[in-house]
């Protein structure tokens, strides 16, 4: 695979380019669903391609085709530069890149056990032991059982102009299950993934009690909760939501790409006080193991630990060889492409705000009417304005510095300044566990994010009713 | 490739997979080039060319599914691909409830679908059109910062079965969008436009940029609200994501297994009189339509929501099978979903229901859906307005309505008879009475 990329590095410097990249992706992922007792669908995706982006004459143009054919990969080549020669005169200023010092390297994450090697009646048998430590914990009211097993093994091998050859092959493995509950016209629903860069010992470890078991009791516990309160009010973040938190209130904005279009609430404010100086957070693409990790971006560029804010202050931001070169600062390995099919783009890895101080004791108990809100399911930002939304998988209500009912149904918002300023307490406690994928134009990258407990001291709950 | 020859491979991998020991199976394959332009800060940022090709094999085996999908068409690999379906089939459990994949029918041809003219749209002119609409949003605000893309798609598939399905078909596309943002100072404003065809006739960019601009411009200024019960109107794209929503929510495959909002209420009330919603998968040069599903099963017009009153449940092949009805078309990539979402107007145009309001919310795009389990409804205001005696007058920010999903629908009381039109989409406004809303201001 080398050589052919190698060749099509070649062929676009003879042609003009100041600069070629040239990536194929091969990725084989294996997939079972079991669902209400039965693992009836076994699902297998293999991909293979190439895509070769170059600079010409300051404009870019990239390309992909199917396969690993020198044929098709000179087509490519061909409508890459046709497409930078072909956008020149709309451009206003020309592209750029950061030089990196070339690298040639092999790497591969660590497992114990190969998927690939494990046959998938033992994955099912797995899979079929948890679901039903899931259902005798159901009380009988699950309706609905959804367990999804997946394994994955990518090799990306990225060659550029600078020298630098690649090859980085991660292995990861995930489980999650969704379960629904019912009570007459209630209907609640828990979900719970593990997923990380290993191998089958990820399913072979999983305990029922923090996975099936403890699905099983927050779909029942929702049934019984009461709907979540509308207006504005202090809200505390459990580490499983800190990290939703972390992500799309700032993360977004962080990614330098933003900042360059003018579309972050971050440009500009490089090393202003953002926040109290309680708070630090940190992308981190070298946590080992972690399900948002890498050794080197889809750009060559070694993973990095980059810290964004850094005692409330805005320290650094996540960087492509584009947007270093733009800002006049160096590359730290931000620029992740999904597949052959597309361009490397600004994204996260690990994101998550460092341990504090505070417990949540501490926290609690200064709230006379609040929210405590528990894992984190989605969100999204508008990363001009820096508006963002939070869901919660559920929480309870904080009554005279107690937690007090449980509550479901639940989304927060906030604009991210304002949000960042009103973090006053930082918990001591921290978790990394939310792996999943982030979606940006068009592209979705598996990322993890967390942190420890925090309290903002204001926001917007969209509930249903009066507190 | 040929369609033909495309089909042929598709062919010879079902018989493969059947002879590998599947039950049954069926093949979808796809060949397509794309081209998109991205702008960035007003300007050309990049060019994507994408040349794909692959292909989805589902074998079944006492109802067990083993699916394999692949880059790449070649005969050979198709037919290795497909017998490894077979085995994974016969290794997956069972399901009784599967009963067959659909047999051949007849689908008639749904015009306007595939453009020539999108085949020959290159990168200069997705260009030219993405900064056409830069142009107009700055015409309205020189200050806009526009980010964008125009992108074109042009493809040929197949689909087989080993019941004897045996269809190609062609489709092209062309789409746009654009997002100015204003900033002046630490105001922002900013909104999303878009359009998007079949075919080049329907595809219209020119007022995109514009209109996206004059909405940024009115977001400028926007404010925290106190909270309350307000009647909200939800514009035309806001509206359409709900009825999108509620057409979603009528896919069979959740009701049956028990983890829909709305199961069991087939029959029922679910809305207000004034909702009604059919699902058109035959609208020529509709942006959903489609000459048959995914399983090869052609659609029809179908009520969905009928004066308040769910009708009808969308259906593939396996929920049709396992409930005793007559097939819908439509499968849709292994699951189920709408074609062609299409609400009934009403009697007043949008600017009398916004009239009508003493105080409310105008809600220009965002998703305001209950959820797809618990009905439940927690959202945010993201491109929201205050109304205030019967007029728009600023927009609002930190804004979050919650409500029951069933008290939402019945709460509809007026569906606009003006509505956004692109093709095979028709995109009323809608109020909705007695929300509550949630603002940050104390």
């Amino acid at each position: 695979m080398k050589d052919l990329l190698e060749k099509l590095r070649d062929e676009g410097i003879k042609r003009g380019a100041s600069f070629v990249e040239a990536r194929a992706n091969e990725r084989a992922m294996n997939n079972i669903v079991l669902q209400d007792g039965r693992a009836d669908k076994l699902y297998q995706r293999s991909i293979l391609g190439t895509g070769v982006r170059v600079l010409l004459d300051g404009c870019w143009g990239f390309a992909s085709c199917t396969g690993a054919s020198l044929d098709e990969g000179l087509a490519a080549l061909d409508a890459a530069l046709a497409g930078a020669r072909a956008t020149r005169a709309a451009r206003d200023e020309e592209a750029v890149v950061a030089t990196v010092p070339a690298a040639v390297d092999e790497r591969a994450s660590a497992f114990e056990t190969d998927p690939r090697s494990v046959p998938v009646a033992r994955k099912m048998e797995l899979l079929e032991k948890l679901d039903q430590a899931g259902f005798a914990k159901g009380q009988g009211r699950l309706v609905n059982r959804i367990l999804s097993y997946g394994d994955s093994f990518q090799r990306e091998t990225t060659v550029n102009s600078f020298g630098s050859a690649i090859v980085s092959e991660y292995t990861r493995t995930s489980a999650t299950c969704t379960f629904v509950a019912q009570d007459g016209d209630v209907r609640q629903e828990a979900y719970v993934r593990k997923a990380s860069q290993e191998g089958f010992e990820l399913l072979e470890r999983l305990d029922p009690s923090d996975f099936t078991e403890e699905a099983a009791s927050r779909a029942v516990g929702l049934l019984t909760a009461r709907r979540a309160p509308s207006g504005t009010f202090p809200v505390i973040f459990h580490p499983s939501i800190t990290g939703l938190l972390t992500h799309e209130a700032l993360g977004h904005n962080a990614e330098a790409d933003h900042v360059v279009a003018g579309t972050s609430i971050l440009a500009g404010k490089m090393g202003e006080a953002l926040a109290s100086e309680l708070l630090t957070i940190v992308d981190d693409a070298t946590v080992p193991g972690s399900w948002g990790s890498y050794f080197y971006d889809s750009e060559g560029t070694p993973g990095q630990r980059r810290i964004i804010i850094e005692n409330g202050r805005l320290a650094g931001l996540m960087h492509s060889l584009e947007t270093a070169a733009r800002t006049g600062a160096a590359p730290n390995g931000s620029g992740r492409a999904q597949e052959y099919t597309d361009r490397p783009v600004v994204r996260m890895s690990n994101t998550f705000i460092a341990p504090g101080a505070s417990s949540l004791q501490n926290m609690l108990k200064d709230i006379d009417l609040g929210v405590y809100l528990n894992g984190g399911h989605w969100g999204y930002v508008f990363c001009e304005r820096g508006q963002f939304t939070c869901h919660a998988g559920g929480g309870w209500m904080i009554r005279n510095g107690e937690l007090a009912e449980p509550i479901r149904d639940v989304s927060v918002a906030g604009m991210t300044l304002e949000t960042l300023a009103n973090i006053d307490a930082v918990g001591s406690d921290f978790e990394l566990t939310m792996p999943g994928m982030c979606g940006k134009c068009g592209q979705s990258m598996p990322v993890n994010a967390g942190g420890p407990h925090v309290r903002v001291r204001q926001m917007v709950v969209g509930g249903q009713q009066e507190a | 490739m040929t369609a033909e020859k495309m089909l042929a491979a598709a062919q010879a991998a079902c018989e493969a997979a059947v002879g590998a020991g599947a039950d049954m199976a069926e093949v979808r394959a796809a060949e397509g080039r794309g081209t998109s332009v991205r702008v960035e800060r007003s300007a050309v940022d990049a060019t994507e060319s994408r040349s794909t090709r692959g292909a989805s094999i589902r074998a079944f085996s006492r109802g067990g599914l083993g699916s394999v999908s692949l880059d790449g068409l070649d005969v050979d690999t198709l037919v290795a691909a497909a017998k490894q379906a077979a085995e994974m089939a016969r290794s997956a459990a069972s399901d009784r409830d599967f009963k067959t994949l659909p047999g051949p029918s007849p689908c008639p041809e749904v015009a306007g679908l595939y453009d020539p003219r999108i085949e020959n749209v290159g990168v200069d002119a997705l260009a030219g059109i993405i900064m056409e609409s830069v142009q107009a949003a700055k015409n309205v605000a020189p200050d806009a910062l526009c980010t964008g893309s125009a992108d074109a798609y042009c493809g040929v598939s197949a689909l087989a079965n080993s019941l004897g399905v045996a269809l190609t078909a062609r489709s092209s596309h062309i789409s746009a969008w654009v997002q100015p943002v204003i900033r002046r100072g630490d105001d922002v404003g900013s909104f999303y436009e878009w359009d998007a065809a079949c075919r080049m006739a329907d595809f219209d960019h020119r007022q995109m940029g514009a209109t996206a601009a004059e909405t940024a411009v009115c977001l400028l200024g926007s404010g925290k609200i106190e909270s309350g019960v307000l009647s909200i109107v939800l514009g035309p794209l806001a509206a359409n994501s709900v009825f999108h929503a509620l057409a979603a929510s009528a896919e069979a495959e959740s009701h049956q297994r028990g983890r829909s909002w709305l199961q069991g209420r087939l029959g029922t009330k679910i809305a207000s009189d004034v909702v009604t919603i059919h699902d058109d998968p035959s609208i020529p040069a509709g942006l959903g339509s489609r000459p048959y599903d995914s399983e090869g099963v052609p659609g029809r017009r179908m009520a969905i929501i009928e004066n308040g009153v769910l009708v009808n449940l969308l259906h593939n092949s396996y929920t049709a099978n396992k409930a005793g009805v007559p097939y819908t078309g439509h499968a849709r990539g292994g699951g189920i979903g709408p074609a062609n979402v299409v609400p009934a107007l009403g009697t007043i145009p949008a600017r009398d229901i916004i009239a009508q309001v003493d105080r409310g919310l105008y809600i220009n795009m965002g998703s305001l859906s209950p959820d797809g389990t618990t009905g439940e409804v927690s959202a945010s205001v993201d491109f929201g307005f205050l109304i205030e005696n019967g007029e728009i007058t600023r927009g609002v920010q930190s804004t979050m309505i919650g409500m029951n999903g069933f008290e939402m629908l019945a709460n509809i009381d007026a569906v606009s008879s003006d509505a956004r039109v692109e093709p095979g989409m028709l995109m009323p406004s809608i109020r909705i009475q007695d929300v509550r809303v949630a603002g940050g201001s104390a």
